[in-house]
C-alpha cells in the first residue's frame, strides 16, 4: 500500500476548499480586477515547486500553485456573482475598478451546455 | 543540472493536474447534472473511490499522486451534483425541464406567483379544481387546461388547389 496518492488527494481537497474561501474574501476586500496579479503569484509558486528539495515539498507547492492559478481564473466569475446579488458587495466597491461584464458570461449557444473548455 | 540542483518535476505536474481537474470537474458537474440530474452521483463517487484505491496500488509517486488528486476531486464532484441541483432550484443554473422535475415545478410556481392575473378563476377542465383547490391540480398552479382552446391543434386548412 502506498499512501502518497491519498495524502496528496486529501491535501488538494483541503486546498480547493480553502480556494472557495479566499476567492470570496479576495473579491470582497481587494477586487477581482487584480486577478492577473493572483495568476502571476500562482505561476510563481508553480515555478518555485521545480526547485524544492524533495518530492513532498515540491508536490505541496505545485498543488497550491495550481489551485491559486485556478482561483485567479475564478475571480471574474466571483465578481459576476456579487453583481447578481449572490454574495455581499464591499461598501467601497463602487470606487474601485471593475472588469466590465456585458450581460454576464454564458456557456455557449445551447442552454446549459458549454464547450469542454468553457468554465 | 546547472549549479547541481535536481529539478523536482513533480510539483509542476501536480500543478497542471490540479488545475485541469478543478476545471473539468466544473464542466463535468454542469453537463452531467444538465442531462442526468443527481442520479449519477453514486457512480461518480465510486469512480473516485476506485481511483483512490488505484493510487494505493502503484509505486510511482507521480502516478499515485495524480490518481489521488483526481479521485478525491471526483468524490467532491459527487456531492457537488447536489449543490448544482440547489443552484438550479434557485434559478442560478440552467434548467432542463425533462430531467429536473422538482426544479421545474418550483420555477412554474414562481412564475404563477409573479403572474396572478393568469389565474382568472373558474373550474379546471383537467381535474375539476377551483381557485381555492387549484393546488390539487396535478399540472400545478399554472394549469391552463380550462383554456383548452389555446392548445387545440390548428385545424387543417382546406386548400383549394384547383385542377391541373
Amino acid at each position: 500500500m502506498h499512501w502518497t496518492g491519498i495524502g496528496l488527494g486529501l491535501f488538494s481537497a483541503l486546498v480547493i476548499g480553502l480556494g472557495f474561501v479566499w476567492v470570496i474574501r479576495f473579491e470582497y476586500y481587494v477586487g477581482a480586477y487584480r486577478w492577473k496579479w493572483v495568476a502571476a503569484l500562482g505561476l510563481l509558486i508553480c515555478a518555485s515547486s521545480l526547485v524544492m528539495p524533495n518530492f513532498v515539498l515540491s508536490a505541496i507547492t505545485g498543488i497550491v500553485g495550481g489551485s491559486i492559478v485556478w482561483g485567479a481564473m475564478e475571480l471574474p466569475h466571483q465578481e459576476e456573482r456579487v453583481e447578481h446579488g449572490l454574495f455581499r458587495a464591499h461598501p467601497d466597491r463602487a470606487s474601485r475598478p471593475s472588469l466590465h461584464h456585458d450581460g454576464g458570461h454564458d456557456h455557449g449557444s445551447k442552454p446549459g451546455l458549454g464547450k469542454w473548455w468553457s468554465f | 543540472m546547472p549549479g547541481g540542483i535536481d529539478l523536482q518535476w513533480a510539483g509542476p505536474v501536480f500543478a497542471v493536474v490540479t488545475f485541469l481537474t478543478i476545471w473539468w470537474g466544473h464542466i463535468l458537474v454542469r453537463i452531467v447534472h444538465y442531462h442526468l440530474g443527481t442520479r449519477p452521483a453514486p457512480v461518480i463517487f465510486l469512480g473516485g473511490l476506485l481511483l483512490l484505491l488505484g493510487s494505493t496500488q502503484t509505486g510511482n509517486d507521480i502516478l499515485g499522486g495524480t490518481c489521488g488528486i483526481v479521485g478525491l476531486t471526483l468524490l467532491w464532484d459527487a456531492f457537488e451534483l447536489f449543490r448544482q441541483e440547489a443552484r438550479v432550484r434557485q434559478g442560478h443554473a440552467p434548467l432542463n425541464p425533462r430531467v429536473h422535475r422538482a426544479a421545474a415545478g418550483l420555477a412554474a410556481a414562481r412564475f404563477a406567483d409573479e403572474h396572478p392575473e393568469a389565474d382568472e378563476g373558474g373550474t379546471c377542465l383537467s381535474c375539476g379544481s377551483t381557485p381555492n383547490s387549484r393546488f390539487l391540480c396535478r399540472r400545478g398552479p399554472y394549469c391552463q387546461v380550462r383554456h383548452w382552446e389555446r392548445y387545440a391543434t390548428p385545424q387543417a386548412v382546406e386548400v383549394e388547389t384547383g385542377e391541373r
